[in-house]
């Protein structure tokens, strides 16, 4: 079944809130009754007055007038409130949506657009839609009832007033939709120059020291220019079109006026008329002017939904991954770990990071990765947490192909202590359990405690509730780090990396935290990355990376007693580039070390 | 009607703000682009003008055709008239469209282009606002800003018919027109009574709309995180609480507008409504024609929106004001809040039309050799985080040209703080900063290239090219370019990427390894040849061999960048035994300074952070060694 992407986002969002729509609907109609009934009051009354008709039939003519106009300034006045909390309701429920799906989209994805940008897709779009769910449908359907109602009662009076104006009424719709098609095109622009001022922002804002501190200001405020033009030009061209539109109907309406009042002469000549009739058929030709304002002003919100639409639709379309196997469970406790002849490029498929990579890490065992930077340890890492698929052969956990596993169950195996630690605008607390309520303080305090971080803590105004604002109020990269560690602990998966984990530590710091991470590492798989020869010493096995491949790979106690192994020359030297390089006379030792 | 901010911490106090400061504000705008403003004032005054003869058509209609004087001539006249009025209205709504989107957008570009450099003026990094939430100020709060001059506009040529069509009306009943007109006066006083609640509203609104953004934000640049920690429910469910947060301000503030437009759009009925009541009598009697009578109708629609013109004034002017406010506090300068104000409308070049200026570069002026880096010292610094007592205090610091200075200590002493505050990215609470011996006023703008260059812990990188991340304006020279790459050591990295120097480096440098974003940055840094160096932790994401190679070309003979003066923060054994004073600090102050040797003697803390032998071989593994 086919249906447009704005139909598809409308029953999705709103039709969970049937009732409240049906309410809604109610009440509209209620509004147009009200509203059609008016000019019939003022017709009597005039033709009363003009007739020296009775003081108190005028004086009930105008209060019944004035309670039917009170009467539906309450139920406008509801109408609206209930419109708006629908809005936000639907609107809420799917900036949700959208925050998963960007979440599930793979790193390809967001190492090609820059958080700004996608915070315009899922919060800027999303925003233009309030309006689309909450009053479009109804909007539109009160707006038709009233165009045919007046149409109709025009219709009674005079069939060829009632004929003329219904026209009138088919070539305004005509015309607004004409300059909507074209308009959708020029708010898509304007959109997407909106999106990307503030992707360019968003980056250069998170950036403010190091444009600072390196005299980039006039640079960074020179590019600015670019966006800023294109932003103008864009949304003026938009903004234009919308006054076009209301511009086109006012002429076509202008005719409309011309008739009623060419007809309202010649039918009061004639004497079929009444002057109030004549008053009548002016106030129904004003009152024609407010549906097919309202159905312009619906079209041109849907216009400028449409073109966030288009971008929502193409943003929920973008595949989150490589679909999931049929989801074997991986086995509890430390898992095995495998790659086999596994290969991967971020890019250019002629430029992979890891070539052809093999080894096995038995269960419960510590496996050191050493290497260059750049030499493709992070990427192992990413691709056994399956952010990454591999182009060539396969990663195996607990003897399960990662393909055949779903991600979520993977992932809740492996804990990460990355190198760069993000934090989020929220509680210590939220930022130590990634927002899971369900983990007690106790538990949090204990591991605090034992990394050390208890001082740290307590020095805070609110302690757990204290909120942390990432990039600001002093919290240093290594106290991030440490951080990092508590999240790991909370989660106890049976699989642990720590990449370059302990990076920004000092090493008195380092050597606090060194029982904690021993205890990590107890009855668990491990996995640490360093370039540092003193990370790996818990390790039991040594990989060496070179330039993306294996350069060896064995025990680290077996390596270390065999004269001419890499890490044993590594040891000696206490780690020369000319090692990990291979560059030049060393290059036997790689030769022979990958048999 | 001073404004106290939910940012807990703000070291300054707001000055009470004046009504004046938003309308000084908004002229200044408006005095940016006073051809466009005159031209939405002109059309303004004609759209809102027509009605005024549209009502006298009309009425001279109902009155040719009841007084009986109707000639076909005579109506056609009329209509015709009438459609040269309509013909009017849709060239100077047209006119009101092309002005109006012209000065919204340009007054946008203005704000956002002396925001943006604002903030690259100031201290920045001190403000107490996320990435994501000062990106919501420069989106949403500008929006706010230049819709207020909407209202300008409108009301201008609201008030011009308003005063022309009463005296109108009251030309031909003047009773009537007071009747019908005194109530409509009575929804301005409602409107302003609400006036303290709109604005409450609306920064709440905008309050929590900044933190839902500013999570949001958080959330895009940790997508990694989340994915690796099975997060995803929780975060997602945060983010549900915070919009939950955000629909109920928002209702309540969108709603009272809405209210009032809800209003506005059958308060005409009501004021048709009261003049039926009033006018049976004078009707019946013939005093009060039916032409009359269309007139006052007509004329009603459009004077019934003047006070709604003047509460959405009013209101506009709530909302603005609080926006400007948010706006000021992103700009964190000392000065006060008119000032600040006032630098967010300064006149400047926006380049919307004709070729866009070249990209402009940072051109090293020649400088007097007296600037020259000599020495630097630092007495007495203090800096204290907003609302925490986490800071520095009381540190001393003096350096020399072509000398070592390191700062070590753990995590949490206060390394980077000390290097911001002397740097001015933070704002010093207290102390003294001497550059050869001469005073530092304004830190901030004193030191950077050709002075000092400086690299953050975690650097940043921009969605560009390698090239243009290295360079950030400095003028491509091909020769110091390569020698900037090679002294850090990422000549090899380049050579392997796809496009060398001409990659795209993704968004925040993601698609480099975190040793070649570090590199890149200290390539950065390099090629703008300052005189002092400042690096913080250039270690982290380095291994030993590249980072000893890195020391090397620094210090290596005949280098020039050998004569430079370095900061470093470090722990590493190969920085401590090169540098030429070790200063270390513990809990934000200096527990101890002077050569290694020495401090190794007299510091057991200097010796729990040199215990960790962080270079070669561990003990474990040493014992393994055949």
């Amino acid at each position: 079944m086919l249906r447009s992407p704005a139909a598809d986002l409308f029953i999705r969002y709103v039709a969970p809130h049937r009732a409240r729509v049906g309410g809604m609907a109610v009440l509209l109609l209620a509004g147009t009754s009200l509203q059609l009934v008016t000019p019939q009051i003022t017709r009597f009354f005039i033709d009363t007055a003009q007739a020296g008709g009775a003081v108190s039939a005028l004086t009930l003519a105008a209060g019944l007038y004035l309670g039917v106009a009170l009467l539906s300034q309450v139920v406008s006045v509801v109408e609206t409130y209930a419109a708006e909390h629908l809005g936000w309701t639907a609107t809420n429920a799917l900036r949700a949506d959208l925050v998963q799906h960007s979440v599930e989209l793979p790193m390809s994805f967001h190492n090609a657009h820059a958080p700004g940008e996608l915070i315009e897709r899922i919060d800027g779009d999303v925003s233009e839609l309030a309006n689309f769910f909450s009053r479009f449908v109804l909007q539109l359907l009160g707006s038709a009832a009233l165009l045919i109602g007046v149409l109709a009662l025009l219709w009674r009076e005079e069939w060829r007033v009632g004929l003329a104006l219904t026209l009138v009424s088919i070539v305004a719709l005509v015309a607004l939709n004409a300059v909507r098609a074209r308009g959708t095109r020029y708010s898509w622009a304007a959109r997407q120059a909106s999106a990307d001022l503030f992707g360019f922002l968003e980056e250069r804002l998170a950036g403010l020291r190091d444009i600072q501190a390196l005299g980039g200001q006039r640079y960074v405020l020179g590019r600015l220019y670019p966006y800023v033009r294109a932003h103008f030009q864009n949304s003026r061209t938009a903004f234009l079109m919308g006054g076009v539109l209301g511009s086109a109907v006012s002429a076509v309406f202008t005719v409309g006026w011309v008739l009623v009042f060419a007809m309202g002469a010649y039918f009061y000549r004639a004497g079929t008329m009444s002057i109030g009739t004549v008053f009548l058929l002016v106030q129904y030709m004003a009152m024609l002017r407010r549906p097919l304002d309202e159905i312009g002003r619906q079209a041109q919100d849907f216009q400028r939904a449409g073109a966030s639409v288009a971008r929502i639709a193409e943003f929920r379309a973008t595949a989150p991954m490589l679909p999931d196997g049929p989801a074997l469970d991986l086995p509890a406790g430390p898992p095995r770990v495998e790659f086999r002849a596994v290969s991967f490029g971020y890019g250019a498929p002629d430029a992979p990071v890891v070539k052809d990579v093999s080894f096995v890490l038995e269960p419960g065992r510590v496996l050191g990765i050493l290497g260059r930077t750049g030499s493709g340890k992070t990427t192992l890492t990413r691709l056994l947490l399956r952010l990454y698929e591999p182009d060539a052969g396969s990663v195996y956990l607990g003897g399960v192909d990662l393909r055949q596993v779903g991600v979520p169950d993977l992932r809740r195996h492996i804990g990460v202590v990355p190198q760069d630690v993000q934090l989020f605008q929220a509680s210590v607390r939220d930022n130590l359990t990634l927002f899971d309520p369900d983990i007690p303080r106790a538990r949090i305090f204990d591991i605090v405690d034992e990394l050390g971080l208890g001082p740290w803590l307590s020095a805070l105004p609110n302690g757990l509730d204290a909120e942390i604002v990432p990039d600001h109020a002093g919290l240093s990269a290594g106290e991030a780090q440490l951080l990092a560690f508590v999240r790991v602990f909370l989660r106890d998966p049976g699989l642990v990396i720590l990449d370059e984990a302990a990076s920004r530590l000092d090493p008195a710091t380092e050597r606090l935290i060194d029982r904690a991470v021993d205890r990590l590492f107890h009855q668990r798989t491990g996995i640490v990355i360093a370039h540092r020869l003193q990370t790996v010493e818990r390790a039991d096995d040594i990989l060496i990376l070179r330039n993306g491949r294996v350069a060896e790979w064995g025990p680290r106690e077996k390596l270390a007693g065999v004269r001419g192994s890499l890490f044993h020359e590594l040891l000696l030297a206490g780690a020369p580039s000319a090692v990990l390089d291979g560059s030049h006379e060393e290059a036997h030792y790689v030769a022979r070390s990958r048999q | 009607m001073s404004l106290v901010h939910a940012n807990n911490g703000t070291p300054m106090r707001r000055a009470p703000r004046s009504f004046g400061t938003t309308i000084e504000v908004i002229i200044r705008l408006l005095r940016y682009s006073p051809g466009l403003f005159a031209l939405c004032l002109v059309c303004a005054t004609i759209t809102f003008g027509l009605p005024l003869a549209t009502g006298l058509v009309i009425r001279s209609f109902f009155d040719a055709l009841v007084g009986g004087s109707a000639t076909s001539a005579r109506i056609w006249l009329i209509i015709l008239i009438f459609v040269a009025i309509e013909a009017a209205d849709v060239v100077s709504g047209t006119g009101l469209s092309f002005g109006w989107g012209s000065l919204l957008f340009r007054s946008a570009g203005l704000l956002r282009r002396n925001l943006l450099d604002g903030v690259l003026r100031g201290s920045g990094a001190a403000t107490p606002l996320s990435g994501g939430d000062m990106l919501n100020r420069f989106r949403d709060d500008v929006d706010e800003v230049v819709e207020f001059i909407d209202r300008w506009t409108d009301l201008f040529g609201r008030s011009i018919f308003v005063v022309a069509a009463v005296v109108v009306m009251a030309g031909i009943n003047v009773w009537l027109t007071v009747a019908v007109c005194l109530p409509l006066a009575v929804v301005i006083t409602v409107v302003n009574l609400f006036g303290q609640h709109i604005r409450r509203y609306r920064e709440q609104s905008r309050e929590a709309t900044g933190r839902a953004i500013g999570f949001l934000a958080g959330l895009l640049n940790a997508i990694q995180i989340i994915k690796v920690s099975t997060a995803l429910p929780h975060v997602i469910a945060h983010v549900q609480e915070l919009n939950k947060t955000r629909r109920t301000t928002a209702l309540r503030d969108r709603t009272f507008g809405q209210l009032v437009e809800a209003f506005n759009d059958n308060i005409v009925n009501v004021g048709t409504g009261v003049l039926l009541l009033l006018a049976a009598q004078a009707m019946r009697g013939g005093q009060f024609s039916v032409g009359d009578f269309a007139l006052f109708v007509t004329y009603l629609g459009a004077v019934v929106q003047f006070p709604l013109e003047v509460a959405d004034w009013l209101t506009g002017h709530q909302q603005a004001t609080v926006s400007l406010d948010r706006l000021s506090a992103v700009l964190w300068t000392r000065s006060d809040a008119l000032s600040r104000a006032a630098s967010l409308v300064a006149p400047a070049p926006l380049n919307l039309t004709g070729p866009l200026p070249p990209a402009p570069s940072i051109a090293t002026a020649a400088r007097p050799a007296a600037d020259l880096l000599r020495s630097l010292q630092a007495t007495g610094l203090s800096y204290c985080y907003p609302g925490t007592e986490r800071g520095i205090s009381g540190i001393n610091l003096a350096l020399t040209a072509g000398t070592c200075t390191v700062i070590t200590g753990r995590v949490g002493a206060g390394k980077t703080t000390l290097l911001e505050v002397l740097l001015g990215l933070l704002p010093k609470d207290s102390g003294e900063i001497r550059w050869n011996d001469a005073p530092v006023v304004d830190a901030l703008q004193f030191f950077g290239p050709p002075r000092s260059a400086y690299m953050p812990q975690v650097p940043r990188l921009f969605s560009d090219t390698l090239r243009d991340n290295v360079l950030l304006g400095c003028p491509a020279d091909p020769a110091g370019l390569d020698r900037a790459i090679k002294a850090a050591v990422l000549e090899r990295d380049v050579a392997t990427l796809d496009d060398g120097l001409d990659t795209l480096v993704g968004p925040r440098g993601v698609r480099l390894s975190g040793g070649q974003a570090q590199r890149a940055a200290a390539a950065r840094m390099f090629i703008r040849e300052p005189d002092l160096l400042v690096f913080d932790d250039l270690s982290s994401a380095l291994d030993l061999e590249t980072e000893a190679l890195l020391w090397d070309r620094l210090f290596e003979g005949g280098s020039e960048l050998a004569a430079r003066g370095l900061l470093v923060v470090s722990h590493r054994h190969a920085v401590l035994k090169r540098a030429d004073h070790i200063i270390l600090l513990k809990d934000g102050k200096v527990e101890a300074e002077g050569t290694l040797e020495a401090l190794l003697q007299t510091s057991a803390e200097m010796r729990r952070l040199w215990q960790g032998d962080d270079e070669g071989v561990g003990r474990r593994t040493r014992e393994l060694l055949p």
